[in-house]
């Protein structure tokens, strides 16, 4: 399944992504990614209707490779609480594990655990569009995106 | 050159009648060959077999069966001796009595391998024409004199059509047909029009890419040159106010900070955005909330011991075994029940991902503030830069206050510049960026980028050319097939009339007495109502005039120098014609071979008696199975008087 954009991330990111502003690149993944982390840290899956049509990308970008375990942990660790998984439980813990990795995926997750994470950044995106408007450039989003995740305001 | 068909003999085996092991050798090439046979000896049988040998057409299980020589023959064999363009062919017709069915063999002297092979294999274009139908006009019986009259059977055009070769007008026709198939399924690839109208639809869309494009262009060249113009007016702007502030003593010193202040914040502003992507894009740097989570989730599974060791590849071995691991023995029921809990297991590649997972946490010097304190420092010198630049702004607007007219007309002038060259900017970035994503991302379109409107104008021009080129093909194949048709039709008119022509010259000679003539060659030779009933009234000699006149006429002018083959020929006519069939007929083929009763001496066969160059030759039935042949004319003329000396057909 690999990497599906939520429907409306694309046009909200669109003056800031994939120009080198100040010699810093804002790519693609970028978008799909905070939104990702929004949604996982909140445990929101959003409805899969709302992804666009097409994947965007089967891997991750080269920017992102190293952070493929922090996101399947993340990931694992999302669906462990939002499925109300008894931690103490040894098999069904291994149980989400085996359902959301697959290895042989070059992303290292299962259809599962892709389609979980497409649906975690509907989730995460929604929750940016009810706390920031659309950056119009780079600094302003870092800004704005690091003041969620403080509970900051400007 | 025509092609020349010779038939050199044949020869029998295990075959009914009074022919059953029989040889017929013609090498020494007779122009004429007379063959007597009594009724019943194998005249039928033989001009079967002569037909299969040439046509390649199976016999029926009947008509094999009705060969058999005895119960005892279970193989029957006939083969036919040929000279095509003087190289020798001997076709074999196998009969296999047992399983009624029929088989042929050829072989050729000049192949290399000399040896026989399956099946007919002669000259492709002379095995086009040797079809059932048209063999039956050279190998003649006087039934088939009946059929070239009959309407409907259309014996007589596809004739002249086969034997013309105005067949391969027709495959020639049939080429062009599959050429304009291929080259439309060829083009449906590119595109579906092949008609004017899908013509004219493509050029259009061609035309209004090209009209876009030139348009895209034009506003490119135009934003380049207003960018241009505009930098460089925004740099006079710049320096102008520089000026108007270093002009006046009470704000040249305080301009002077500012700008150093504004251009210290912009190099901090741009590495202190570089590091906070780099730590917004770690996830353990993002958060302290996400690293105690990936943390946690490391600790949780080291309490609870997993991955285990233990991986399900491990039980799907154990189920391969015939014993457990404590000597038990494993039975179906529990091999299932092991490949079920296997599945619950990790595999040992999900079980290195988790180790790893645990080992990048448990490693990691995050604190899960770096993004945080970056993006705050960030805040702050983007405040700073906002707070320079306003007190920048005020520097001016007092400076302005204190009636610096120019000054304000800079500062208005420069504001302008900067909103409209942020236009030009976003404008020249969406109708000339080639890089897909960032197209992507603009959701630019062919009617708003250069790259993208040049892609589409290069495919409408593919489909235009594409079909253009089709439209023109299908055109120029119609105007030939036309002509193809025309040539045909004109050239079987031609052939039909030369043919009708002739046929009633030979008329003239071989019915002098009688009005009989052809009056049209359509699907069947109709007959001159002068005198006759077109339907009727036409006797079976009379018949056999025509059938006469008509194949000699075609056969005789034609590309294909063929043998005339020929039953009973004089049996049905009266002594007069026949002697005229025997005067005129002879002279037009290079070989004649008849097969003839007793009976047609008187009239006909005795008019070659004169001819040099001919072979006669006398079979009968020698006995219940045997036969017998003799050469010469004087066996041939006394025959009858032998036949009647010697009843039940035994020569004496």
């Amino acid at each position: 399944m690999s990497f599906v954009m939520p429907k409306a991330a694309r046009g909200f990111f669109r003056t800031i992504t994939e120009r080198t502003v100040s010699g810093s690149r804002y790519i693609m993944f970028d978008t799909y990614y905070v939104c990702l982390l929004l949604g996982l840290d909140a445990r929101r899956l959003g409805p899969g209707d709302e992804l666009e049509g097409d994947r965007f990308l089967d891997n991750y970008p080269e920017d992102y490779k190293a952070q493929a375990d922090y996101i399947a942990g993340l990931l694992i660790d999302a669906e462990l609480e939002r499925n109300s998984i008894d931690l103490c439980n040894k098999a069904s813990v291994e149980g989400q594990m085996v359902l959301l990795l697959d290895p042989s995926n070059p992303t290292g997750l299962s259809a599962t655990g892709s389609e979980r994470l497409n649906r975690y950044a509907v989730g995460g995106f929604a929750r940016i569009e009810e706390e920031m408007i659309a950056p119009a450039k780079l600094e302003d989003l870092l800004v704005r995106y690091a003041a969620i995740w403080t509970g900051e305001h400007e | 050159m025509p092609m020349k068909l010779r038939v050199t003999g044949w020869r029998y085996e295990n075959i009914r009648g009074g022919i059953r092991d029989v040889t017929i050798d013609l090498r020494n090439d007779p122009r004429w060959t007379l063959v007597q046979m009594p009724n019943g000896t194998g005249k039928t049988t033989t001009m079967t077999l002569l037909r299969a040998a040439l046509t390649g057409v199976e016999l029926t299980p009947s008509e094999v069966s009705d060969m058999r020589s005895d119960d005892g023959a279970t193989e029957g064999l006939f083969e036919l001796w040929l000279d095509i363009d003087d190289r020798p062919h001997r076709i074999q017709v196998v009969l296999d009595f047992v399983a009624q069915t029929c088989s042929f063999n050829t072989t050729r002297a000049q192949e290399q391998s000399g040896g026989s092979e399956p099946g007919l294999h002669i000259p492709l274009s002379l095995k086009r024409l040797l079809t059932p139908e048209f063999v039956k006009l050279f190998v003649f019986d006087g039934e088939f004199a009946k059929e070239i009259r009959a309407v409907g059977k259309d014996r007589t055009t596809t004739s002249i059509r086969t034997l013309y070769r105005l067949d391969q007008l027709d495959r020639l026709r049939k080429d062009i047909t599959k050429l304009v198939a291929e080259e439309q399924a060829r083009a449906a690839e590119v595109s579906k029009a092949s008609q004017q109208q899908g013509l004219t639809r493509l050029s259009n869309a061609r035309d209004e890419a090209e009209t876009v494009l030139k348009s895209l262009q034009k506003k490119q060249s135009e934003n380049a040159r207003e960018q241009t113009e505009k930098r460089a007016r925004l740099e006079v702007v710049d320096h102008a106010i520089s000026d108007r502030n270093a002009q006046d003593e009470r704000y040249r010193k305080r301009r002077a900070e500012l700008d150093a202040e504004l251009e210290e914040h912009e190099k901090q502003i741009r590495e202190l955005t570089t590091s906070a992507l780099a730590a917004m894009r770690t996830p353990a740097k993002v958060s302290p909330v996400l690293l105690t989570r990936l943390r946690s989730l490391g600790d949780r599974l080291t309490t609870l011991q997993l991955p285990k060791t233990i991986s399900s590849e491990f039980f799907h071995e154990l189920a391969r075994s015939k014993h457990c691991v404590c000597d038990t023995l494993i039975g179906e029921k529990e091999r299932a029940a092991i490949l079920a809990g296997a599945s619950r297991y990790l595999a040992e590649d999900q079980i290195t991902v988790i180790n790893r997972m645990k080992k990048t946490v448990r490693e990691s010097d995050a604190s899960g503030e770096e993004f945080g304190e970056a993006a705050t420092e960030l805040r702050k010198r983007l405040r700073l830069r906002r707070g320079a630049q306003q007190s920048l702004d005020s520097l001016q607007q007092e400076q302005v206050a204190g009636g610096d007219v120019e000054l304000e007309a800079l500062l208005k002038e420069q504001a302008e510049l900067k909103r409209r060259l942020e236009d030009v900017s976003k404008s020249i970035d969406l109708l000339g960026t080639s890089d897909r994503i960032r197209q992507m991302v603009l959701q630019a379109t062919w009617k708003t980028n250069v790259a993208l409107c040049r892609a589409e104008l290069k495919l409408r021009e593919q489909k235009l050319a594409t079909a253009t080129n089709t439209f023109n093909f299908v055109k120029a194949a119609r105007r030939i097939t036309a002509l193809v048709e025309k040539v045909a039709e004109d050239a079987l008119d031609r052939l039909r009339e030369s043919v009708r022509v002739s046929t009633n010259a030979k008329l003239e000679r071989l019915a002098a007495s009688e009005p009989l003539r052809v009056a049209k060659i359509g699907t069947a030779l109709e007959l001159s109502s002068e005198g006759h009933n077109a339907k009727g009234g036409v006797s079976e000699g009379q018949s056999l005039s025509v059938a006469y006149a008509f194949l000699t006429s075609l056969l005789s002018e034609a590309p294909y120098k063929l043998p005339f083959i020929v039953d009973s020929p004089a049996v049905s006519l009266d002594v007069q014609v026949r002697r005229e069939v025997g005067e005129i007929i002879p002279e037009l083929f290079d070989q004649m071979i008849m097969f003839v009763i007793s009976s047609e001496r008187d009239g006909f066969a005795d008019a070659f008696y004169a001819r040099e160059d001919v072979r006669f030759i006398t079979i009968w039935r020698d006995g219940p199975d045997g036969s017998h042949m003799e050469e010469g004319l004087e066996a041939f003329r006394s025959f009858h008087s032998v036949e009647v000396a010697a009843p039940g057909g035994k020569l004496q």
